[in-house]
């Protein structure tokens, strides 16, 4: 059975449920044939594009179907996929007269996450940040390279050692609302799955996405965590990297959104008084993960990077603010 | 008189931003725990360092005071350090405290 899936003209990271939710209709029973139809496009924000790509993956990939993309190269928003390399990653060769490499600073093209990645996390981080903060000068340029550094390399993390898959990476910078956007999304066995093939003891037999992944967002409870406790040095992973990740989104008014499974969070921080949302239902399964992050420009700089990330720690319970180590004595210098 | 050995992390990790908690813990295995079962005091010198995730952190420094709990500030200092670096050290020390409890 095909099916005919025609997506709309925008999705900005709050519309990635309603992207999912569109999307899950090849999932239906029966259909083994997709005409995935984006020829309305004119602007998909980066959580969009990779929630696209990998699901267009599983399908092709893990699951057989047969996908056609239906789609324009020249328009506007055919142009703007183009130079994000979106095209490229659906298998779709565009001929272009344009030059390459016209990014001004703004954008990464999109990159493909797997355990074989050429280059690991520290260094594709590096790569992308001070790509985008190059326009940038002083104190808030490093500062925001550092966060910027900081939240991509907890996601890439995230997606090669939980996903048992390969994701999508992308990056942007939006000048007209001063908005640093980043996401990736995965084809993996999801939050949910990661639980269940660590044996944490946080799973729970029968317990909804929206529980599990309360728990991947609660600090030291990461579907690895118990593997530290249980036996020593088998495992780093405190479970730190998401709620932190979230925490810094918070901090510099951005969004935090994590989709996987039936499960969602979306945190506009950028709203005054929004504060952090327990997850709710997603009304479609989404197979991966998929997570998107922004923050603000203008909000970074005002405080060093360090005294940002202390603040959250104190905030999370993960240090105290009387702890003290001695650093005048020689040990910490 | 003890020997002290001087582990300079930037030699081993080809980016001054670090990240990978795997590579973290393979470092801390093969480099530093071999140093201090031996008896030597150990400097881990962080020059050239200029930032690192909290996964990385933990894996290298939280897991190292787990495992030497008194080794802070007698066997095993730190030098060379940024304020956001002494931060991160910082915050292992804080968690293996909390590991602790």
């Amino acid at each position: 059975m095909s099916v005919t899936i025609e997506l709309n003209a925008r999705y900005e990271a709050k519309k990635a449920g309603a992207l999912i939710r569109t999307l899950a209709m090849g999932d239906a029973k029966g259909v083994t044939a997709i005409i995935l139809d984006i020829r309305k496009m004119t602007f998909y924000q980066p959580l969009a594009l990779c929630i696209i790509l990998a699901t267009v993956q599983r399908w092709r990939e893990k699951e057989g179907k047969k996908v056609e993309i239906k789609y324009y190269s020249k328009t506007n928003g055919g142009s703007y996929a183009e130079r994000m390399d979106f095209f490229k990653h659906l298998g779709i060769q565009v001929d272009t007269d344009r030059a390459r490499h016209d990014s001004k600073n703004n954008f990464i093209t999109i990159r493909h996450i797997t355990f074989k990645t050429e280059k690991h996390e520290a260094e594709l981080s590096r790569e992308i940040s001070s790509c985008l903060v190059q326009d940038m000068g002083g104190q808030q340029a490093t500062d925001t390279m550092y966060l910027l550094e900081y939240l991509l390399g907890e996601i890439i993390k995230n997606c090669i050692q939980h996903s048992c898959g390969s994701g999508f990476l992308h990056a942007q910078y939006f000048p007209s609302d001063g908005m640093f956007v980043m996401a990736i999304a995965d084809d993996g066995i999801g939050v949910s799955g990661s639980y269940r093939r660590c044996d944490s003891p946080r799973y729970k037999v029968g317990a909804s996405d929206t529980y599990m992944l309360g728990e991947a967002l609660t600090v030291e409870s990461s579907s690895t965590t118990h593997r530290r406790q249980a036996s020593g040095l088998s495992s780093p992973n405190y479970g730190v990297g998401l709620p932190m990740c979230r925490a810094l989104t918070e901090d510099s008014m951005g969004h935090f959104a994590i989709y996987s499974g039936d499960a969602y969070v979306f945190d506009n921080f950028g709203k005054t008084g929004t504060v952090s949302m327990a997850p709710n239902k997603l009304g479609a399964q989404y197979g991966g993960v998929a997570v998107g992050l922004g923050f603000t420009r203008s909000a970074v700089g005002q405080t060093s990077f360090y005294q940002i990330l202390n603040e959250i720690r104190f905030k999370l319970g993960l240090q105290k603010r009387d702890f003290s180590v001695g650093t005048g004595k020689g040990f910490l210098s | 008189m003890n020997t002290t050995t001087t582990i300079r992390l930037r030699d081993h990790f080809t980016t001054s931003f670090l990240a990978d908690g795997n590579a973290a813990m393979d470092f801390r295995r093969s480099h530093v725990e071999p140093v201090m079962a031996r008896g030597d005091d150990v400097i881990i010198d962080l020059a050239g360092v200029d930032n690192m995730t909290d996964s990385f952190s933990n894996a290298c420094f939280t897991q190292l005071f787990v495992d030497h709990p008194n080794a802070f500030g007698t066997r095993l200092k730190f030098k060379a350090c940024t304020p956001l670096i002494r931060s991160f050290v910082i915050s292992a020390l804080s968690m293996s405290e909390r590991d602790k409890k």
